[in-house]
């Protein structure tokens, strides 16, 4: 599917640089992660076909965001107390056997990062049902998800 | 768990791209006058074109192009190695699937009876359950004892013949237990009789070890289930994979088993 990448830039590019400068609290880095949300959306234009490009451009950013986090807090001690950190750098059993977007190409179907759905609940403060017509997943299968994430946190929160 | 004070952000900036549904943009816009927070939907727009200003739509559209066809060239090389090998792989798990399930029963425990019993598919009266993995043609059919991976998304179907009320749920290896229909412990579990459904969502494996067993739980009384009741029942298994489930005399239920 052809995208128009100037227009959709233009309709939606401020809400994602809004979206990623929220996360990451530094503007050349939000720049950065903006791009590389719409580079996604070249990447997966087939989505668009299932549902409104602001949702699916809002995940992917958060999505861009939180691997950016991840990437660059290397060490426990840059985690910190800040959730958003806690739920970027959390130990969790995403699906390892095959790149996550290459599962999405070969079965065109999308799973949605467990910790992008965590941020949408427990920072955008979204409820379980909210989240999960967002996630196109049932309400069983978001709270299975954060599970073993919540149990995490809970854990950090503990040992400060 | 989240105290939701305000509207979160992503409602607001769909009603501001006009993508929140008819139905339900006038509920939100009323809670955004009861949050004094209309002034959100402007801020937005301002912000919208001191965005675009500060970073123009032609110089930043040329830098995402650029940028895409970059990693395209990187991403191609990596992807090769995986293709091959993977496409293999799928083409004989399929071939194998078909070979084993020629013919195949479904094997089900009923309550009550002290040997499982096969069920045909197509006898009268009791309801049926039938789990689907997804797959990039279209469906799988799972029968019990079946294998399936982490991440491979599972597509829960029933037909209630004669039930009047259902419950599905699931217990995994970690012993956690699902709830699939209905959706929330407080809905209704009636259901009309012989009506087939397909649920909504697909449920996605996780990496819980070992299997994740589906429970179908009915009634053909009139009285609906006690969903907390038969989650309990479930959850107190003394195996998880392989023991029968204690419910009331007037409820039955069948099981399918997904080896992981």
């Amino acid at each position: 599917m052809a995208i128009d990448v100037e227009a959709y830039y233009t309709q939606y590019g401020p809400m994602v640089l809004r979206r990623c400068r929220r996360l990451l609290q530094n503007e050349d880095s939000a720049v950065d992660a903006m791009q590389d949300t719409f580079v996604q959306l070249l990447r997966y234009s087939e989505r668009l076909e299932h549902e409104a490009p602001s949702s699916l451009l809002y995940r992917m950013a958060t999505n861009v965001c939180l691997n950016k986090l991840r990437s660059s807090s290397r060490k426990p001690e840059d985690i910190g107390t800040d959730l958003l950190h806690q739920i970027a750098c959390a130990d969790l059993p995403e699906n390892r056997f095959i790149a996550a977007n290459l599962i999405g190409k070969l079965f065109s179907k999308h799973q949605e990062s467990t910790r992008t759905i965590a941020v949408l609940h427990l920072l955008d403060g979204m409820t379980l049902n909210e989240v999960a017509k967002e996630v196109g997943m049932s309400v069983s299968g978001v709270r299975k998800r954060l599970r073993p994430l919540k149990g995490q946190l809970l854990e950090l929160q503990r040992s400060e | 768990m989240t105290q939701k004070k305000e509207l979160p952000e992503l409602f607001i900036e769909k009603l501001a791209s006009k993508e929140m549904p008819k139905e339900m943009e006038f509920s939100l816009r009323h809670q955004l006058e009861a949050e004094n927070n209309l002034n959100r939907l402007a801020q937005i727009k301002q912000s919208n074109r001191k965005i675009l200003d500060s970073y123009p739509p032609a110089q930043l559209a040329a830098s995402i192009r650029l940028r895409y066809e970059q990693q395209k060239k990187t991403t191609h090389k990596s992807n090769l190695r995986y293709l091959i090998p993977t496409s293999a792989v799928l083409a004989a798990a399929a071939a194998a699937f078909l070979i084993m399930n020629i013919g195949k029963e479904v094997p089900v425990t009923t309550q009550g009876t002290q040997q499982p019993q096969t069920e045909y598919i197509g006898l009268k009266g009791a309801p049926q359950l039938h789990i689907h993995k997804k797959t990039n043609t279209g469906e799988v059919k799972i029968n019990s004892g079946d294998n399936a991976t982490q991440g491979d998304v599972l597509q829960i179907k029933f037909n209630s013949s004669s039930a009047k009320s259902l419950i599905i749920c699931s217990v995994d290896g970690h012993g956690a237990v699902t709830l699939h229909y209905p959706e929330h412990e407080s809905e209704s579990t009636k259901v009309k009789t012989n009506t087939k459904r397909v649920l909504p969502f697909g449920y996605e494996l996780d990496n819980a070890p070992g299997f994740e067993r589906f429970f179908m739980v009915w009634t053909q009384k009139n009285t609906p289930l006690n969903v907390g009741q038969v989650l309990n029942a479930v959850k107190t298994l003394k195996n998880a994979e392989s023991s029968k489930l204690q419910l009331e005399a007037t409820l039955h239920y069948k099981d399918i088993i997904v080896k992981k």
